[in-house]
């Protein structure tokens, strides 16, 4: 008898054969890619400027968006897989990783107009001579103050914000005033913010070239300490419960447990919603009262085209076309932060006495007083950043000492830094 | 040698989709990872040859000596409580209760919720400091902690996750136990054993070819436990790196700190664990394990 | 009293096991805004505000993307289902030459975490020319890449008496005879198994999706409920919710098909 049905055996190959050869439903040299992360709002505001560029004549695209975290996955995967997009959104937090690896594009020789940028924004990608992305926003750290629950609890908000000295005094008299409640949110993990604090002590965070950490491990342990004194004042909230509170909805001042948050300046639009009375947007705590040189106003997020790309003019031109054109402007608003122009910001004229409008007073205000703006975050920096936060957080939990943490740190930089 | 090969010749032709599968889709890209595990790649440049750099650095790197622990205690205490509720349950629906079908349905709903990013809000709720577990420990003057947020409770957390999501070796008890044939559960009731020597000396002998693949499966599935970790620490390994998943950190390494080599070595070292494991699992199960397609009975 | 004490014990292990899911959907009917605030499970003002908006917030219907997972999730069932079978016979039932070492091998592409094999996978995909389409998600399926499903079937094939394959043998049926007579009704409970698990684990398998998925309209659920949380802004929790409820239906729906029809037919087996 036949072991087989010789047709059934045909078939099974047949089948198996057509299923891996058949290709997908479109081919791959296709049309510019545009890629972003950000929430729902970022997606609608970019979708509706990119029409504006379809119906002014601008090249075909494709769009393709993922929330924060995702993105870099998927960027990183893509990049390796020899398929990155053409125009993408990069962060200041991996674009030295980027940069420094040959996968964005020069841009200089592509003619990208500039000349409106705030200075410091333009110049934002620019590494080793060469400018491989531009800052598409004007931001700067700044301090959200519910001022009417500090009235309420009896104390007064200084126009220009506090020293360190000040703000500490001011946290634990707000904490023992007002029951269940803390006069600051925690911040001795907040890498970006000690940034400006080391500015304040004397050095940049970085070396010139990147290759090292020039802060001192006293500056680095004086910061934690600061904090910890605050902790053990009941000042700040304890280790789990500011590890229960990082998001937006569930933070302190959007409970009332606290009357201020620290953030990127344009992350106020977002608190404020959940906040009764208006947060004021004041810069962060000073060395010296009114000195705001350790603060700086940067291009956080750029946008770059990555190296392999295929249509490099048209990216250029779309890149031109989100930073100067008005209904470009009018569609992104301040979703992408203060928009990095005088003319941008006075196009999008956001709602007097809105947060938007406050956030971009605030850097206005700023230009001037801020010192130089820092070089590119280098190679390894979302390594740093996230273990400062974890050092932070062993120190809060009594697992090890701001001394030790800080030589931790110290170590941790020596390590990954200058790859 | 050649009869012997014809011979085979049947089975290769049922295995070709696999065949195909493993050649073009697997073994691939399983060497290129083993490939990267001695070089320095960082993804978006090509890899540079490094030897075993990265296998001596791992055992000095205090956070994967971390990572290890936390998934030891994860596999050993999630597994055998998992399996236990998952076998209990399953034999308790098995009976014929009334309501069966609702109640199957019902406890194998948390299996659904996955690694549905919802899961992690919903842990904080029951969790946190302020949330459920402590209102009801409030009811019987218990002061609760923030189980989800400190360092000392916060992996048990994740194993009381999976041990809620029992749902999916449940399933399986429950087909292995429909396979079991209704004539011979009778033939030994008419031969006079008890309910519950039917069950030791029956069903489970029966039964043990699928509670060695639960438990096979569930000990590699608990080693490579990623997303319960990921949606609910968001992605850190926190507090205090005390959710630090082996596949976690291998996963922190290669995207975030763009250090695809270190990951490939962490990856062929969890691979070579699992191995072992597997290995003595399977010597072991040769005691223990009855199989239908063995004839005569041990 | 024994059957209620059961039935007592049973429930309450139903509610707890329960609890989660009835905050969220109660979750999904408040505002965004309170969601965080009261811990019990009545909302103080129930809302399907969250549902409206989370069915359209991203421009793209939810539809679309519940569509796309249930076209992939189908089509990874039938593949996972038709070749799991088969090579699972083969292992378990057919004598051939290197089996013990192509079982291991078999056992070892479990073994080893997938992150680190994706960039080759999808350089593999990329040469194909399959980026942004759904075959990357369910061609592996049909080659039997899943080694859970072989391994599980290869268990279930082992407790069926041999006697019974030889009495087939004896009545002139070859190795697929035997597969197709008596093998797969007698697999029938793993088989459906396979495909509710096949279902399910698709449904919710975010990270391929979100690597090989780029235009909006071909995206997933998975990867469309992460799109309610972003780390660079507020995350629309309420939405979230509203869909994570939705998304579930199907889910439990093809569950509790699947799971009647292990009950229905196959509690007799035995020799014909």
């Amino acid at each position: 008898m036949n072991t087989f049905s010789r047709r059934t055996l045909l078939g099974l190959g047949a089948a198996t054969a057509a299923a891996i050869t058949l290709p997908g439903c479109s081919g791959k040299s296709g049309p510019m890619r545009v890629s972003w992360y950000g929430p729902d709002p970022v997606t609608k505001a970019l979708n509706k400027a990119l029409e504006a560029w379809k119906s002014s004549g601008g090249a075909e695209y494709a769009a393709e968006s993922a929330p924060f975290d995702d993105y870099w996955d998927k960027l990183a995967t893509q990049t390796s897989g020899n398929n990155a997009p053409d125009v993408l959104r990069m962060s200041m937090s991996y674009f030295s990783d980027y940069a420094g690896r040959s996968a964005l594009k020069d841009l200089g020789s592509l003619g990208i107009d500039t000349t409106g940028l705030d200075k410091d924004v333009a110049s934002s990608g620019v590494a080793d001579g060469k400018n491989y992305g531009i800052g598409q926003s004007s931001i700067s750290y700044a301090m959200y103050v519910d001022e009417a629950a500090v009235k309420r609890a009896g104390g007064t908000v200084p126009a220009q914000g506090w020293t360190w000295d000040a703000f500490a005094e001011f946290a634990r008299d707000y904490s023992g005033s007002v029951q269940g409640s803390y006069g600051s949110t925690d911040q001795a993990g907040n890498f970006q913010l000690f940034e400006v604090y080391a500015r304040q002590h004397g050095t940049e965070l970085f070396s010139d070239d990147g290759g090292k950490l020039a802060t001192s491990k006293d500056t680095v342990q004086e910061w934690f300490q600061y904090w910890a004194g605050l902790r053990d004042a009941k000042a700040a909230p304890p280790q789990n419960i500011s590890a229960e509170t990082t998001a937006i909805e569930k933070s302190l001042v959007a409970k009332g447990k606290a009357p201020l948050q620290f953030g990127w300046v344009q992350q106020v639009t977002f608190y404020q919603p959940l906040v009764k009375g208006p947060l004021s947007v004041l810069p962060v705590p000073q060395g010296k009262a009114g000195d705001l040189s350790g603060q700086f106003v940067k291009g956080l997020d750029l946008w770059c085209v990555s190296a392999a790309s295929k249509h490099p003019e048209d990216a250029a031109k779309l890149i031109g076309f989100l930073l100067n054109d008005e209904k470009a402007i009018k569609a992104i608003g301040i979703l992408l932060g203060v928009p990095p122009s005088k003319k941008a910001r006075d196009l999008v004229s956001a709602d007097a006495g809105s947060a938007g409008a406050r956030a971009i007073t605030y850097v206005e205000g700023l230009e001037g007083k801020v010192g130089p703006s820092p070089q590119p975050w280098p190679k390894g920096y979302g390594e740093l950043l996230t273990g400062f936060g974890r050092i932070a957080e062993n120190i809060g939990f009594g697992k090890t000492t701001p001394a030790a943490g800080a030589q931790e740190f110290v170590d941790l930089a020596g390590k990954t830094l200058g790859q | 040698m050649i009869a012997r090969l014809r011979q085979s010749v049947p089975a290769y032709l049922f295995l070709l989709p696999w065949l195909i599968g493993l050649l073009g889709l697997t073994i691939g890209p399983m060497l290129l990872s083993l490939y990267y595990s001695f070089t320095d790649y960082a993804l978006l440049n090509t890899p540079e040859w490094t030897g075993l750099h990265n296998y001596t650095t791992l055992f000095q790197d205090s956070r994967y000596l971390q990572s290890l622990k936390v998934t030891f205690i994860y596999v050993g205490v999630s597994v055998p409580l998992e399996m236990a509720f998952a076998l209990a349950v399953a034999v308790l629906l098995n009976r014929g209760l009334k309501g069966l079908a609702v109640y199957r349905a019902l406890y194998y709903v948390p299996s659904l919720l996955g690694g549905s990013v919802a899961i992690a809000l919903l842990w904080q709720q029951i969790f946190g400091s302020d949330g459920l577990l402590n209102d009801v420990l409030g009811v019987f003057g218990i002061h609760g902690r923030g189980w989800i947020s400190e360092p000392g409770t916060a992996l048990w957390t994740l194993i009381v996750l999976r041990v809620w999501q029992f749902g999916a070796p449940m399933v399986i008890f429950l087909a292995g136990l429909r396979q079991i044939p209704d004539e011979v559960l009778e033939a030994a009731e008419v031969d006079g054993a008890g309910r519950w020597q039917r069950f030791w000396r029956v069903t489970l002998p029966l039964l043990s070819p699928v509670v060695f693949f639960n438990l096979v499966l569930q000990i590699i599935g608990a080693f490579q436990a990623f997303t319960p970790a990921f949606v609910i620490s968001g992605g850190k390994g926190g507090p205090s790196d005390s959710t630090l998943f082996y596949t976690l950190y291998l996963y922190q390494q290669a995207f975030g700190n763009f250090r695809m080599g270190y990951a490939a070595a962490m990856a062929w070292v969890l691979l070579l664990i699992i191995a072992v494991f597997t290995g003595l699992n399977f010597v072991l199960g040769r005691t223990w394990v009855f199989y239908g397609d063995e004839g005569a009975r041990r | 009293m024994k059957r209620l004490l059961a039935h007592t014990g049973l429930a309450a292990g139903a509610l707890v096991m329960l609890y989660p899911l009835l905050w969220m959907i109660s979750a999904s009917l408040r505002p965004n805004t309170e969601i965080f605030e009261h811990p019990g499970l009545i909302p103080e003002r129930p809302t399907l505000g969250n549902y409206a908006l989370g069915w359209s917030s991203t421009g793209t219907s939810f539809g679309i993307y519940l569509m796309n997972s249930l076209i992939i999730c189908a089509a990874v069932v039938i593949g996972n289902v038709l070749t799991c079978s088969l090579t699972a016979y083969a292992f378990a039932r057919l004598r051939f030459v290197g089996r013990k070492t192509l079982f291991g091998l078999m056992l070892a592409t479990i073994m080893l975490p997938g992150h680190v094999t994706l960039i080759a996978q999808y350089s593999i995909f990329r040469n194909l020319n399959w980026i942004d389409t759904f075959w990357p998600m369910i061609v592996p399926s049909f080659l039997a890449t899943d080694a859970f499903f072989v391994f599980l079937m290869v268990q279930f094939i082992r407790s069926i008496p041999v006697e019974l394959d030889d009495a087939a043998r004896i009545d002139g049926c070859g190795a697929w005879g035997i597969y197709r007579r008596i093998i797969l009704p007698l697999l029938s409970p793993a088989l459906v198994t396979t495909a509710i698990f096949s279902f399910i684990w698709t449904w919710n398998n975010f990270f391929s999706q979100l690597i090989y998925l780029s235009t909006r309209t071909r995206l997933t659920v998975p990867v469309a409920l992460r799109g309610f949380l972003d780390a660079t802004g507020s995350s629309e929790w309420g939405a979230l919710f509203a869909m994570s409820v939705v998304t579930l239906v199907p889910v439990v729906v093809v569950f509790v098909i699947f799971q009647r029809r292990i009950l229905a037919g196959m509690a007799h087996t035995g020799l014909k």
